[in-house]
């Protein structure tokens, strides 16, 4: 099946034609939920190479509940989120003790930056992920989804499984540790002292 | 990029601002990473997978319903084994009753009719009627 204008289909729509054998808008869901996936495992974990698991794996599942779901009851971007977070706390569980490399980031997509401002956003956004992977992991995955995937309180909340409140006090809590932290790292941030 | 602090902020108290953390947070947000295209392919493989999977098992013909048989639907008809095991019980106890009858059965059964049995298991005819007529028509030379 061919989409006139494949973005005017509501997320849970392509779904069921995906239930119902539609190969394209498999596709289509790929293309639009893929990236976010990708994005918040990456930055939970860390781990580029573990990230595109993660990734893979929550696709499946989403492909496997496909038949059973049920439109209007809930987000397919909210159910995908809490997939992921839940993947990746399992794999945060195992590695516990574990070392990560933030060379293994994923690269970044930007508009053709110069090669210094190229250089400039990998060191910010290695020093932000080396920051990230500091703060415990429900902190972390509670920042992420806050400020990096731009999503609100009460959503985070569905997708963790705790109260509004306490999406408020991780977030907090871990702006304040990442300012904390990033205070030390300014350098890697470009912000020298002239 | 205005990383939301002054250089007079940077240097007193060296603290990040939260200006300059949230600008931070959004270049994080547009430099989501690239799908890769194998990450692509291994997703849409696994989608056509769990596809044909599911459209097969849809295709695949019921089972057969098998019919029960007659002793199954007879057993489940009186309520199965345990009910046939009390229904055995209590045919050999009719049987058993019927052979050796106890004494108070023989004699209740006399104080009510008037007469008096008696019964021996070795006092079974085993000549039958037939045999009896025939012995007669052949007596009688008929």
């Amino acid at each position: 099946m061919a989409f006139d204008d494949p973005d005017a289909i509501p997320d849970d729509a392509l779904l069921v034609l995906y239930a119902n054998g539609d190969a394209e808008a498999a596709r289509q869901l790929t293309t639009r939920l893929a990236p976010r996936v990708l994005a918040q495992a990456a930055r939970i974990l860390g781990d580029r190479a573990e990230a595109e698991d993660v990734t893979q794996e929550a696709m499946l599942r989403l492909w496997r509940i496909a038949p059973d779901w049920r439109q209007g009851e809930a987000r397919v971007t909210t159910w995908l989120y809490r997939v992921t977070a839940n993947l990746c706390t399992d794999r945060l569980r195992r590695r516990r003790g574990g070392t990560r490399d933030v060379n293994d980031m994923p690269e970044i997509a930007d508009d053709a930056p110069s090669a210094d401002q190229r250089m400039q956003q990998d060191a910010r956004m290695d020093a932000l992920q080396g920051a990230l992977n500091e703060l415990p992991d429900r902190q972390r995955q509670a920042v992420v989804l806050r400020h990096i995937e731009g999503l609100g309180n009460p959503e985070i909340a569905e997708i963790l499984e705790i109260s509004t409140e306490a999406v408020e006090s991780l977030t907090a809590r871990g702006k304040r540790a990442l300012t904390r932290i990033l205070s030390g790292r300014r350098d890697e941030l470009g912000y020298d002292d002239d | 990029m205005n990383w939301g602090t002054t250089m007079t902020e940077r240097k007193a108290g060296d603290v990040l601002s939260d200006g300059a953390l949230d600008a931070l947070f959004a270049e994080a947000r547009f430099a989501e990473p690239d799908l890769p295209d194998g990450l692509t392919a291994r997703i849409l493989e696994d989608a056509q997978m769990v596809q044909a999977e599911r459209l097969a098992a849809e295709a695949r013909p019921p089972e057969p319903v098998r019919r029960a048989s007659l002793w199954q639907r007879f057993v489940r008809g009186i309520g199965g084994a345990p009910a046939l095991a009390g229904l055995g019980v209590a045919t050999m106890a009719g049987l058993w009753l019927g052979v050796m009858p106890p004494a108070f059965v023989t004699s209740g059964v006399s104080a009510i009719t008037g007469t008096t049995t008696s019964y021996s298991p070795y006092m079974v005819d085993s000549t039958s009627a037939f045999d009896f007529i025939v012995d007669e028509t052949s007596s009688t030379g008929g």
